[in-house]
């Protein structure tokens, strides 16, 4: 990899950590745009690449930088009931990544794998929480109503931003295709 | 907008906790999060607290800031210490109402699983409050450097030194666009869900443009300066091993050899 390419990666990893803090503020669910970020860096970078960028970004967030949603951070997110989403993060990426590097042109089927990815593992990731947690199964339904019906309209808003931002920076004077 | 979201959390001092080498710090906060899953009996969590309350005197920081660092995790702790309490089905019943009971082994794992919680914050802000970023991934390289043959471990923990820095300037860019679009009418905190969307597009899209311009002069002024590569490359910010750090070594394997023994 190129010094051009690993600069690039530091600056999607900084605007990971910024898009992380970022929330559109609305009354019930408030929705950051820590999974946008996500979208975007499968959508801009290789799969190795964006692989790299996520572990990194979970990574450090473990260690405690402030880098998660809300500035939070540190080894206590192993014990959160949320971290399966966290933890997808690598895999929703280079899924992505992937996918957009076979079928250049269908950008919905993408988004939608890495979506498809991230809300499973978080939904299945809660089920061993409570298990591990209370000693006994909690039901798939269940879970999904948890994990998965409330992030649906959210997840479906920052599909299409990402989307859409990512036409528009097709467009822009220099892309990231110039790295 | 957080201007400090990263320079911020560090607390400037001269504290004994301060002046420990990073690796050190990393290494054994890593250690202390396995003594906190290890633990098991109610001596086990009082001489860790103990010992957690001692660093934080060390930092010489205040309770109150460690405190605060409670605060992101506040609704993750009261969801997990109510799912213990009212979800664990063992030992005697105290109370219960439908599906939900109240167990006197419940009540023992919500209090165990709450110090836990408390306990691995602390260790984890102590860490983050006495060191700063930038050393941080100093440590990091050099722990990891072992597995250079197989990782690009110099490249990511570059990656890393130059995310940290420029997380600042991106925050300042993202307020600058901010203020720009609102001189130009575009309202942040009114309208409806679609409106709000709208409205944060003007943002997302000249900070990824921005972001992406910074990258490309960077990585020219990287290439100009003469970088082509971890290979040959020498250090400027040295990590130094000193007695104080031996000497927390030795304390902190004789605290592992104690909680286990117990």
């Amino acid at each position: 990899m190129t010094t051009k390419r690993f600069v690039l990666l530091a600056f999607l990893l900084a605007l990971l950590i910024i898009c992380a803090q970022l929330t559109i503020p609305i009354l019930t669910i408030p929705i950051t745009l820590q999974s946008f970020a996500i979208m975007m860096i499968g959508l801009v970078t290789r799969p190795t690449e964006a692989l790299i960028v996520t572990i990194t970004y979970v990574f450090i967030g473990l260690l405690g930088f402030p880098v998660f949603a809300g500035g939070s951070g540190g080894f206590q997110i192993l014990l959160s009931p949320s971290f399966g989403f966290l933890m997808s993060f690598p895999l929703m990426s280079v899924a992505i990544s992937s996918c957009h590097h076979q079928r250049p042109h269908q950008l919905w089927l993408s988004l939608l794998c890495g979506v498809a990815i991230n809300l499973t593992i978080g939904w299945l990731y809660f089920m061993g929480y409570t298990w591990w947690q209370t000693g006994h199964p909690v039901t798939f339904l269940t879970a999904f109503q948890v994990t998965v019906l409330p992030f649906l309209p959210g997840e479906g808003l920052k599909l299409w931003l990402a989307h859409f931002v990512y036409q528009r920076l097709l467009h822009s004077v220099r892309t990231f295709h110039d790295f | 907008m957080k201007d400090n979201l990263i320079i911020g959390r560090y607390i400037p001092g001269n504290s004994f906790i301060h002046r420990l080498d990073p690796r050190f710090k990393l290494v054994a906060m890593i250690l202390f999060m396995v003594l906190i899953f290890m633990a098991s009996g109610w001596l086990d969590y009082v001489i860790l607290t103990a010992v957690i309350l001692g660093l934080i005197f060390l930092s010489n920081i205040s309770l109150g800031v460690y405190v605060r660092g409670l605060k992101p995790m506040l609704i993750i702790i009261v969801f997990t210490v109510v799912l213990q309490l009212f979800f664990t089905y063992q030992g005697d019943v105290i109370w219960s109402f439908g599906p939900l009971k109240l167990t006197t082994d419940g009540l023992l794992n919500a209090v165990m699983i709450f110090m836990r919680f408390v306990l691995v914050i602390f260790i984890s802000t102590i860490v983050t409050l006495t060191t700063q970023p930038i050393t941080l991934t100093d440590a990091l390289e050099n722990l990891f450097s072992p597995l250079r043959k197989i990782l690009p471990v110099h490249e990511v923990a570059l990656m890393l030194s130059i995310a940290l820095r420029f997380v600042p300037t991106l925050m300042e860019e993202t307020d600058k666009i901010m203020d720009t679009q609102r001189a130009r009418g575009v309202d942040f905190s009114e309208g409806n869900l679609i409106d709000r969307i709208k409205a944060i597009i003007p943002i997302l899209i000249p900070l990824f443009i921005s972001a992406f311009n910074r990258a490309y002069d960077l990585a020219i002024a990287m290439e100009a300066r003469g970088y082509r590569g971890s290979e040959g490359r020498t250090k400027y910010r040295q990590l130094k091993w000193q007695r104080r750090d031996t000497l927390a070594s030795i304390v902190l394997i004789g605290l592992m050899i104690l909680i286990i023994w117990i």
